[in-house]
């Protein structure tokens, strides 16, 4: 997984897996939780490179992050 | 007659005016000394009255709050300003101390309001959906559009795992 776009299409097909019922809820429940994580991982790393006031070139996220009520 | 009435009226004028002072002293010690007899007396009357003049009451209280709307919420705002830092601190002491009994006020809180909690967030979510999602992972900078696009996603499909169990 290079992009954080791909994430969101393994999720879909997460999803189709688990309404056509080729996935296990139990897997599905593992996989979207680890899901959750790298999202927040994500998140963390947006947030520590606001606090140094910086603007990382994050491969996994080509956009740039803005400051919440900035 | 009239004379000896306007010298009398003049006099006391001129006994109360010299001895202002003193009569205020006096008056001051007085109430001092019957502080409580006289506070329990008022008390007591104020009460009568209130229930004497309920409706009444109510009716004025209503409207001072309806005319003065702003006016109340100007200086509930200015005394959470000026003792911001106060409350903040007797909420923290308050919440360190009373910790079982705050889960325990919010559990019972959550359980009584569930139905309006989950409008809320339903309507919250509908009308504001990546602010909703920014808020729920708690994020202090607004992420990236394809990292809400994962984030709904992924809420998404837990929200059906949650239906399927």
């Amino acid at each position: 997984m290079k992009h954080i776009s791909e994430l969101t299409t393994e999720l879909s097909a997460l999803y189709d897996g688990l309404k056509n019922g080729s996935i296990d809820v139990k897997i599905a429940t593992e996989m979207n939780n680890t899901a959750g994580k790298i999202i927040n991982a994500q998140r963390v790393q947006l947030e520590y490179a606001e606090l140094r006031k910086e603007q990382p070139d994050i491969d996994f996220m080509k956009t740039k992050a803005k400051k919440v009520n900035a | 007659m009239e004379e000896t009435k306007a010298t009398r009226a003049a006099y006391l004028k001129a006994y109360r005016e010299a001895n202002k002072d003193k009569a205020a002293a006096y008056a001051k010690a007085y109430r001092e000394a019957n502080k409580d007899r006289i506070g329990a007396r008022m008390k007591a009357y104020n009460k009568l009255y209130r229930e004497a003049n309920k409706e009444q009451i109510d009716t004025w209280t209503k409207e001072y709050r309806k005319k003065n709307k702003h006016l109340i919420a100007e200086q509930k705002r200015a005394y959470f300003l000026a003792n911001r830092d106060h409350l903040k601190e007797a909420n923290k002491k308050w919440e360190e101390n009373n910790k079982e009994q705050r889960v325990a006020l919010n559990k019972e809180w959550r359980q009584t309001n569930l139905e309006h909690i989950k409008m809320f967030r339903k309507a919250y979510y509908e009308q504001a959906p990546d602010a909703y999602l920014i808020r729920k992972h708690r994020c202090k900078v607004i992420p990236p559009q394809e990292l809400i696009e994962a984030m709904r996603v992924s809420l998404f499909i837990k929200r059906k795992l949650k239906e399927t169990k």
